[in-house]
């Protein structure tokens, strides 16, 4: 009896074995399959694709990042992340493991990071410009892996640099003519090129503030160009706001005088704020040229400025004709000009305060403004202080 | 009387200096590109120079950084006086050593002038 129960004991045994080595089989040719589908997929991308373990080496490198790199796998694996790629922001600086390497950063602060230009050098030395974005992955006790996807764009900087280029160089021709012919006009105006008769005066005035509304035309549409292509990268630095707004008012002193307006800038011990001048510069002429031209004959305009917790608030008030409250939500959009401004013929373009709200708005600050019709408008907006 | 140097290639903008300027007491030496800016150096030295960039040959840029690295020029007001008018165009004038940087359609020509009277107190 024992025999027999021994006997199938390990028949059972022999049968178990048999039944679990089949379904290891099974199991593994699924997990080498799955292993298969994977790799086919993270081949068949077009960015470069590599993760780094803990220790900053090498434990992925896909196709993409082979021909990126001019290197394959079998080099790279295993060795430290700065041994085979030269790191470089657009400041020259190097980004290793650990210190200012984008994993460190995107572990410890256990988000996705995304940088929108760096540098990465090819296996013959070859610098070429990327875009990187790096995902932590966190084990039980602590960071794990780390996942970098980039892919290379020379070509998109390159469009980047034609846009500006093009925009550089058409700003140039058109306001080349223009200058010639504003500067000819003033001085005939002037009487400095001989004596005109008032009628005649008359006519060259209307041509003399015909040439400044093509040029402002000309301005804000370089500006809505350059906002709607996205070149629109604002620094952020210590601006001296002052002294843009002195050379603001003194800018449109034409105007003013042509308007018969009181500007009075009181813009007074304000600190330094943080902001690209040339932008903001953009916003503040926009802003006064809209409060001159629409205000009133001895009408007054006031620039004034507050300090508000980390923030300056800059107001233009005006005592012009004002926006109708049906209109006022539209003030913002593209060509949008409320009635009464059209009525009264200011050649205006409907542009200027387009391109005002998102510089303001990237720059960290807010735009609004009070109005009522007949009774002027007051454009509010706030910059952040710059900290000393 | 005070000197000034200009260096304008187009002829309107270089005819208009030349009549305002001589209105307001300024003798003008006209200068249409760089060699010939250089040349009339050698010559005279001007009191202020006005400096537009865009230029045949040389840009204004290369012109201005020339005028800097010769010491007898050196001391020279340099204003550009440009169409150019993207901050990194600003930055470079001043980094070149311009004394001011004006965008030509941001004013009229008496502010110009204006301008200019600043630097030949």
């Amino acid at each position: 009896m024992t025999l027999w129960l021994l006997i199938w004991f390990l028949y059972y045994q022999k049968k178990r074995k048999e039944e679990f080595s089949e379904l290891l089989k099974e199991e593994i040719g699924k997990t080498a399959l799955e292993r298969e589908k994977f790799e086919m997929i993270i081949n068949s991308i077009s960015e470069g694709l590599y993760v780094l373990d803990k220790d900053g080496r090498f434990v992925y490198f896909n196709q993409a990042a082979e021909q990126l790199l001019g290197l394959t796998a079998e080099k790279v694996l295993g060795r430290m992340d700065c041994e085979i790629i030269n790191c470089r922001d657009d400041q020259d600086n190097k980004l290793c493991y650990p210190g200012n390497c984008p994993l460190s950063l995107s572990w410890k602060e256990s988000k996705t990071k995304f940088y929108p230009v760096l540098y990465f050098n090819r296996a013959d030395g070859a610098v070429f410009p990327v875009s990187l974005m790096v995902s932590p992955v966190m084990g039980r006790s602590g960071p794990a892996i780390g996942v970098f996807l980039f892919r290379d764009i020379t070509r998109e900087l390159e469009i980047d640099r034609a846009k500006s280029s093009f925009i550089s160089v058409a700003s140039h021709q058109m306001r080349t003519p223009l200058n010639a012919l504003r500067w000819i006009l003033e001085m005939i105006i002037n009487g400095e090129l001989g004596k005109v008769n008032p009628k005649q005066k008359d006519f060259i005035s209307d041509a003399y503030e015909s040439t400044i509304g093509l040029t402002k035309l000309i301005n804000d549409l370089l500006g809505v160009s350059r906002v709607d292509a996205g070149k629109f990268k604002l620094k952020k630095e210590p601006v001296d706001i002052k002294k843009l707004f002195d050379q603001v008012v003194f800018e449109l002193s034409y105007l003013t005088r042509a308007r018969n307006v009181t500007v009075e800038n009181q813009i007074n011990d304000c600190p330094p704020v943080v902001a690209d001048s040339e932008w903001i510069k953009q916003v503040i002429t926009n802003l006064t040229d809209n409060a001159i031209k629409y205000n009133r004959p001895k009408g007054n305009v006031l620039i004034s400025n507050q300090i508000k917790g980390a923030q300056v608030v800059f107001t233009i008030a005006d005592t012009g004709i004002g926006i109708p409250v049906d209109q006022q939500n539209k003030i913002f959009e593209k060509f949008y000009r409320a009635e009464n401004a059209i009525a009264l013929q200011t050649g205006g373009t409907g542009l200027g305060l387009y391109i005002v709200k998102p510089i303001i708005e990237a720059a960290g600050g807010k735009i609004w403004f009070k109005s009522a019709l007949n009774q002027g408008t007051t454009f509010y907006f706030t910059l952040p202080l710059a900290k000393i | 009387m005070k000197k000034i140097l200009v260096i304008e290639d187009d002829r309107f903008l270089s005819r208009i200096y030349s009549t305002k300027l001589a209105r307001e007491g300024y003798e003008v030496i006209l200068a249409t590109e760089g060699n010939e800016a250089m040349g009339k150096l050698k010559n005279c030295r001007p009191d202020l120079i006005l400096l537009d960039l865009v230029l045949p040959g040389r840009s204004g840029f290369e012109i201005l950084a020339e005028i800097k690295g010769v010491k007898e020029l050196v001391e020279i007001p340099v204003i550009i006086l440009s169409n150019l008018g993207q901050q990194e165009d600003l930055d470079r004038g001043k980094k070149l050593g311009a004394a001011d940087y004006l965008v030509k359609v941001n004013f009229g020509i008496n502010e110009v002038v204006t301008k200019i009277k600043q630097y030949l107190v």
